[in-house]
């Protein structure tokens, strides 16, 4: 009799401990957007040639807009994912 | 182990199931005076044990029942935040999905403007150069200034 008390006690007490869990993963950001910016284009040191230059500065400019168009969205999916993440209460 | 054994059993037990005990246990106790009352020495024994055996089914069944109510709001309350989860993911996922568009066709733009600026560059490239000869300074200036300038450091490990 004692022995089934003994065995019943753990039972009892720690049916209390049971934990449930409930997971939320962390979002994905997009591919497009884990793409570290790329150095800016040198000019060729040797040329004397201004379309050569006005090459490189005017493809440094399309650079910086791809990089200024990522940390944009960079932004954007900050703020949503925030939103969404705090949604949820 | 034990937690593992007691949710993959007892509380996976109905709750009416808890009450049956509770009430065979109280149905135990109840008869157990009969038992006793028997006029035989052994009979006052196996009263005795049948009335133990029916408090603790009593006592047991009722905690357990009670457990088991427990239990089941808590696994309402999960099943709740787990569908807000799952409309969370959904929205992040479509989220994801407006953002990525948008990265690609902005990206695109700019690529495509980049090749008409370009052949620009080409179509124009005598006039631009008949009259203007870079000096090579400009071109040490214009490099240094597009050099990257960091200092080294991380944020290392900070996250692990």
């Amino acid at each position: 009799m004692k022995r089934l008390l003994i065995l019943l006690l753990p039972i009892v007490l720690l049916s209390g401990c049971l934990s449930a869990t409930v997971k939320q993963s962390f979002p994905d950001v997009p591919a497009e957007l884990l793409a570290a910016c790329p150095d800016l284009k040198l000019v060729d040191p040797n040329t004397t040639k201004l379309s050569e230059v006005i090459s490189v500065v005017s493809e440094n400019y399309g650079q910086y807009q791809e990089c200024q168009i990522k940390i944009d969205y960079w932004i954007e999916w900050y703020k949503h994912q925030k939103e969404i993440f705090n949604s949820i209460k | 182990m034990f937690t593992w054994l007691i949710e993959h059993t007892l509380l996976l037990l109905p709750t009416w199931f808890w009450f049956a005990i509770a009430g065979a246990g109280a149905v135990l106790y109840f008869f157990s005076g009969f038992i006793q009352a028997i006029p035989f020495a052994q009979a006052r024994l196996a009263g005795l044990s049948v009335k133990y055996i029916g408090l603790a089914l009593l006592l047991g069944g009722i905690y357990l029942s009670g457990g088991a109510g427990v239990t089941a709001l808590w696994k309402a309350e999960v099943k709740e935040m787990q569908d807000k989860i799952a409309t969370a993911e959904a929205k992040s996922a479509q989220v994801n999905t407006v953002i990525k568009t948008q990265v690609v066709e902005k990206i695109k733009l700019v690529k495509d403007t980049q090749v008409i600026i370009q052949n620009r560059i080409v179509e124009k490239e005598k006039i631009i150069d008949a009259e203007c000869k870079v000096a090579p300074e400009a071109i040490s200036i214009l490099n240094d200034a597009a050099k990257p300038m960091r200092k080294s450091g991380t944020l290392g490990d900070i996250a692990k």
